[in-house]
C-alpha cells in the first residue's frame, strides 16, 4: 500500500523511525484514476447532500461564489491574510523545531528528560490556549501566528527527531571513517539522510498550522478565510461558507501532494 | 545485571527524573517571577500563585462535575463508535486496493477541511444535544483507526496466510484467529491514535461549539473576562488530557506486554 499521511504519524509514534511499508511505484493509471473517481464521488455525495437540506450548499454556487470572490477580493484578502499567518507561525516553528530536534537528536540524555514532557504537550487540545493568546497579544495577527506556532512545533519536533536518530548507524560510521567533521558531515551525511522527514514534518506541521490559524480565525481574529467561514456562518450565507470549505480543501489538497510528491522524490 | 549496572541504571533513571523536575519547576518560576516584576502583564497572563486558589475552588464546584461528567461522556461515546466504525472502514479499504488509492486523496483534503463546518448540518438534524459533537469525534477518530488497520492488515508476513491455509482453516477463521492477531502491532497505535484525537477533539469542539463541558469552560471563562478564572481551566484541561494520555499508553504497555506471552 502506498503512503498515506496518517501513517507517518505511525512511523513517529511507534519511534522504531522505521518506513512500516515500502512505497510502490504508481503509475499515472494508478494514480490518475482514483483521484478522478475520488473527486467525482466527493462531488456527487456533495451534491445529494445539498438536495436533501437547505443548510449544505450546491458545489455548484460554492465554486460560483469562489471565483466571485477571487474576483471581487473578499476571498483575496481572507487567503492572503490566512496564509501569510501561516506562513509565519509554521516558518518560525519550523526554524525553531528543526533546531531543537538537533539538540534532542545529538543527545541521549536529553531525549529521556524531554520525550515525556513533550509527550505531555502533545496530549494537550492546542486549541485551549487560544484565549490566553488572546488576552496576551490581543485581537491581531499575532494571536493567530502564535496558535499556527504552538501547534505545528509539536509534530515538528517529534518527527524530525525521530528522523535524525533512525538515520542508520552505518552512514555516522561511514563518515566517521571518511573523516567527515561538523558542518561538512551535516551537508554530506545528516542532512540528506534526514531530509525525507524533514519534508513530512512540514507536510505535517503545514496542515496543522493551517487548520489551527482557521479554527483561531473562527473564534476571534480581524481578517482571514475562519473569520469568513464564521461570518457567513452567523448569516447562514451556505454559499460563501461552502466556498470557503472548498477553498480551504484545495489549498491543503495542493500542498500536500507538492509536498509529497518532492519527498517522493527525495526519498529514492 | 550485575549491581553496579543496576545502581548505574537507577542513578541514570534518578537524574532524568530531576531534570525533569527541574525544567516544569523553572517553567513555573519563571512565570511567577516574570509577573511578580512586572515583566509580563499582571491580567494577560495571570501568575500560578493566583491561578493555584482558583484551581482549588473550581475542583470543589459543582459546575465542574457537571462539565467533566459531560466531556467524559461524549469522549468516550465519540472514540467507541469512531473506532468501531474506523475498524469496520479499515477493513474495507484493506480488501479493495481502488479504495484504498482513493482513500489516500480523501484523506489528504479532509486533514485540513474543519469538521466543525458540518455542525450546522448535524444541527439541524440533532438539534442543540450533545450529539453533533459526538458525531464530528467519531469522524476524527475514525480516520486513524481506519487507515491503521488497513496498513496493519496489509503488512502481515506472508508466511501466516499460508501456514493458516496449510492448517485447513476457514476464511473467516484465518482472518480474525490469524490475520488479524498478526496485525495488532501496527492497528494499537492507531487506536492509541483514535483515543488521543477523542479527548482533543471532543475538548475542542465544546471549544467553539458547545454549551457546557471542560472545552466550553474555557471559552466561557475568557468572554467573563476572567483571566485568572481562565487559567485554571486551562490547567485542567491539560491536566485531563495528559491523565487520558498516560491511561491509554498503560493500556498500550499492557496490551504489548500481554502480547509477548
Amino acid at each position: 500500500m502506498s503512503e498515506m499521511v496518517v501513517p507517518d504519524l505511525v512511523r513517529a509514534s511507534t519511534s522504531t523511525g522505521e518506513p512500516a511499508v515500502k512505497p510502490a511505484r504508481p503509475t499515472w493509471q494508478s494514480r490518475g484514476l482514483p483521484a478522478l473517481i475520488t473527486i467525482a464521488l466527493t462531488l456527487a455525495i456533495w451534491l445529494l447532500l445539498s438536495l436533501r437540506s437547505p443548510l449544505v450548499a450546491p458545489p455548484q454556487a460554492a465554486f460560483v461564489e469562489a471565483i466571485n470572490g477571487l474576483r471581487d477580493g473578499w476571498l483575496r484578502t481572507a487567503l492572503a491574510s490566512t496564509l501569510g499567518s501561516v506562513l509565519v507561525g509554521f516558518g518560525a516553528a519550523f526554524i525553531t523545531g528543526l533546531f531543537v530536534a538537533m539538540v534532542l537528536a545529538s543527545s541521549n540524555f536529553l531525549r529521556r528528560v524531554f520525550d515525556p514532557l513533550l509527550a505531555a504537550y502533545g496530549a494537550i487540545p492546542r486549541v485551549v490556549f487560544f484565549p490566553a493568546l488572546l488576552s496576551i497579544f490581543g485581537l491581531s495577527a499575532t494571536s493567530k501566528q502564535a496558535m499556527g506556532y504552538l501547534s505545528a512545533i509539536y509534530p515538528l519536533i517529534v518527527t524530525v527527531t525521530a528522523g535524525i536518530v533512525s538515520i542508520p548507524p552505518a552512514l555516522n560510521k561511514l563518515s566517521a571513517s571518511l573523516r567527515l567533521r561538523g558542518f561538512k558531515r551535516f551537508r554530506l551525511v545528516v542532512a540528506p539522510a534526514a531530509l525525507p522527514s524533514v519534508l513530512l514534518a512540514a507536510r505535517l506541521g503545514f496542515s496543522i498550522a493551517l487548520i489551527s490559524v482557521i479554527i483561531s480565525e473562527y473564534f476571534g481574529a480581524r481578517s482571514g478565510l475562519g473569520v469568513v467561514l464564521s461570518e457567513s456562518y452567523a448569516r447562514l450565507n451556505t454559499d460563501r461558507m461552502y466556498a470557503v470549505v472548498l477553498t480551504i480543501a484545495v489549498i491543503a489538497t495542493v500542498t500536500n501532494m507538492g509536498l509529497w510528491s518532492l519527498q517522493r522524490r527525495l526519498s529514492r | 545485571m550485575t549491581r553496579s549496572l543496576w545502581a548505574r541504571r537507577g542513578l541514570g533513571q534518578a537524574a532524568v527524573l530531576v531534570c525533569q523536575v527541574c525544567v516544569v519547576a523553572g517553567m513555573i518560576g519563571v512565570w511567577e517571577l516574570a509577573s511578580q516584576r512586572q515583566w509580563i502583564d499582571r491580567l494577560a497572563w495571570s501568575r500560578p500563585s493566583a491561578i493555584w486558589p482558583r484551581l482549588e475552588s473550581t475542583i470543589r464546584s459543582d459546575t465542574f462535575l457537571e462539565d467533566l461528567r459531560v466531556t467524559a461522556t461524549s469522549m468516550s461515546i465519540g472514540f467507541l463508535i469512531g473506532a468501531t466504525l474506523g475498524f469496520a472502514v479499515g477493513i474495507v479499504v484493506w480488501r479493495f486496493t481502488l479504495i484504498q488509492r482513493m482513500a489516500e486523496y480523501v484523506l489528504m483534503a479532509l486533514q485540513a477541511v474543519p469538521f466543525m463546518v458540518f455542525y450546522p448540518l448535524l444541527l439541524a438534524v440533532f438539534g442543540l444535544t450533545r450529539t453533533p459533537v459526538i458525531i464530528l469525534v467519531a469522524a476524527g477518530v475514525l480516520i486513524p483507526v481506519a487507515v491503521n488497520v488497513s496498513l496493519g492488515l496489509g503488512n502481515v508476513s506472508p508466511h501466516l496466510p499460508k501456514l493458516a491455509e496449510s492448517l485447513r482453516c476457514g476464511p473467516l477463521t484465518a482472518f480474525w484467529k490469524v490475520r488479524l492477531p498478526a496485525a495488532m502491532p501496527l492497528i494499537f497505535p492507531g487506536i492509541q491514535l483514535g483515543f488521543i484525537y477523542a479527548v482533543v477533539g471532543t475538548i475542542g469542539m465544546e471549544f467553539i461549539l458547545a454549551s457546557k463541558g471542560l472545552g466550553f469552560r474555557v471559552g466561557a471563562s475568557y468572554r467573563h473576562f476572567q483571566p485568572d478564572q481562565m487559567y485554571a481551566d486551562i490547567v485542567i484541561v491539560c491536566v485531563f488530557a495528559i491523565l487520558a494520555s498516560v491511561l491509554i499508553k498503560m493500556v498500550g504497555r499492557f496490551v504489548s506486554v500481554a502480547d509477548l506471552q
